[in-house]
């Protein structure tokens, strides 16, 4: 995918779920409110620059304890002032896939909504929304165990979603109220001049 | 004797049930500063009737959480109204007030809106006046807002009406000086709350379950059929099972951590949620009106499911949609997936 300049969203004070869990500690973190995470072993380092389709994006922190990820519930991400084409996430849906809308917000307040649908972390054939299978999970951690899903050709993961912005100078965004959507990353990538 | 009036203060709390309106004006004349256990943030009611999920409050739990700070709440009955009115009479000259349960069908004689039919309403005894002949009524219910004389004779026909099962009273006794409902008492609503959350969770599971289950069969039979007006409903049958998921999501969320604006957050999902089920509703009358014949459609059946939520700002609502679809054709199609319905 042929980029313009990129901007990674720092979302740290953002983070309120904790996703993931090591192998040593699997009652570490709730992804989908009834206990299941991601194995930290199969994600990408902590704080780590990945690429996805050429999208730069920093992995957040899968320590023990950490909160690496966004439930929607009606968050604002502020963004330098600028004209955008479009903006990528590394995201997923807990449970069962899901659609609902954001809305960017221009500087003068005006918000202007648009489709966010996130398929669910648990991949069977194909993704509901056309993203990008970005990471792939060898299974998911229950609290008991770690739950291998490849013999059953089921992968869990975080997929990468692309959302196409107005032309209009945005300053924020404004996230829907749905916690059944989590967001690990996101990078906006900015209009040709 | 000289008369007494208490000065009560019409309460605030709109949409509340009336005797939860009382017993705030109650509390506000008492001198309790914020009465949270009726706070609106926090005001949920639910019980299950017949099987069905029936949201009501959980009455036992208010009575133990004002006991937490020191506020009894004694409800009294007695079939007589001579015996009850020497009791209540009592306290209003000893000057407290006094909630009663009034038909409001007698009531309408003097002042509330008219609606023709006997129910309970709890109003305010705030004095008794003109000697004995009168008796001071304050209706604080926010739809109402009354304060006036009524006789005693028509209060009484009130209270002891045999359509409301009369004659009945809340004393409520408060300690000597109004304390603070505090912390602890929020953190008892919250706890209770998140419990709240979990059945309203598992309620919502069977009627995500069932949309999920129309849409489904919808574009079933609009492939059978080559209908798209039955295609159209199904894809909204679809986003109506979305919007009761991410509902169902709160819950879940509500159940797992305490979140003060939860309420309000799932009163604003819903609001949306109860648009599209009408419009679901509007969709298949206009679609039974217009396609009988052609669809073979012959009469209506209910299906769904169909409950009472209340949730503060936003009141009652009756959840339910009626799919009313008889299509003969679909009778042919053999498979139809489980849970969905068939005339």
């Amino acid at each position: 995918m042929a980029m313009r300049n990129t901007q990674i969203l720092d979302l740290t004070g953002h983070f309120n779920n904790d996703g993931i869990s090591s192998d040593e500690d699997r009652t570490d973190g709730d992804f989908t409110g009834t206990g299941q995470t991601f194995p930290e072993e199969d994600l990408p380092p902590s704080n780590s620059r990945v690429t996805y389709s050429g999208v730069p994006f920093t992995f957040p922190d899968k320590s023990d304890g950490a909160l690496n990820n966004i439930s929607l519930e009606g968050q604002r991400l502020f963004v330098s002032k600028g004209y955008y084409e479009r903006f990528f996430i590394l995201g997923a849906a807990d449970v069962t896939s899901l659609e609902d809308s954001l809305a960017v917000v221009s500087e003068q307040g005006m918000h202007h909504d648009l489709p966010l649908q996130l398929s669910s972390w648990r991949l069977g054939r194909n993704l509901k929304y056309g993203e990008i299978p970005a990471i792939r999970c060898s299974g998911f951690h229950f609290p008991s165990q770690h739950v291998n899903t490849e013999r059953l050709d089921v992968t869990y993961g975080i997929w990468m979603q692309t959302i196409l912005l107005p032309r209009i100078p945005i300053t924020s965004i404004l996230l829907p109220d749905n916690p059944g959507m989590h967001i690990f990353a996101l990078t906006l990538e900015e209009e040709a001049a | 004797m000289k008369d007494t009036i208490l000065d009560m203060p019409f309460s605030d709390c709109e949409y509340y049930p009336c005797e939860l309106v009382a017993l705030d004006s109650f509390l506000t004349y008492s001198g309790y500063d914020t009465p949270l256990l009726i706070h609106k943030e926090w005001h949920f009611r639910y019980t299950r009737l017949d099987n069905r999920p029936h949201i009501e409050f959980n009455r036992t739990s208010l009575e133990e959480r004002l006991k937490q700070s020191g506020i009894r709440i004694a409800r009294r009955h007695h079939p007589d109204v001579e015996f009850a009115w020497s009791r209540v009479s009592q306290i209003l000259n000893a000057g407290h007030p006094v909630a009663i349960l009034a038909d409001t069908l007698i009531l309408e004689q003097h002042y509330y809106p008219g609606r023709g039919h006997h129910s309970g309403h709890y109003i305010i005894l705030a004095g008794i006046e003109d000697g004995g002949e009168s008796v001071c009524v304050i209706d604080p219910s926010w739809i109402v807002r009354f304060k006036g004389k009524m006789p005693i004779s028509s209060l009484k026909s009130a209270w002891q009406s045999q359509a409301i099962s009369g004659c009945n009273w809340v004393e409520t006794l408060l300690p000597a000086a109004p304390g603070i409902i505090g912390s602890e008492d929020v953190c008892d609503v919250i706890t209770e709350n998140c419990e709240f959350m979990g059945h309203l969770y598992e309620s919502v599971k069977t009627g995500v379950a069932e949309r999920d289950g129309h849409g489904r069969y919808l574009n079933l039979v609009s492939k059978q059929t080559d209908t798209s007006e039955l295609l159209r409903l199904g894809e909204h049958f679809k986003d109506l099972t979305n919007q009761w998921i991410i509902f169902r999501n709160l819950c879940l969320r509500g159940q797992k951590r305490a979140q003060k604006d939860m309420a309000s957050r799932l009163q604003k999902r819903l609001a949306r949620i109860l648009e599209m089920e009408n419009e679901a509703f509007a969709m298949m009358t206009e679609l039974l009106s217009r396609r009988q014949g052609i669809l073979n459609i012959a009469n209506q059946k209910m299906i769904g499911f169909n409950w009472w939520l209340t949730i503060p700002g936003l009141g009652s609502n009756l959840v339910d949609v009626s799919i009313a679809i008889h299509d003969r054709a679909s009778e042919g199609l053999g498979r139809v997936p489980s849970g969905v319905f068939l005339c």
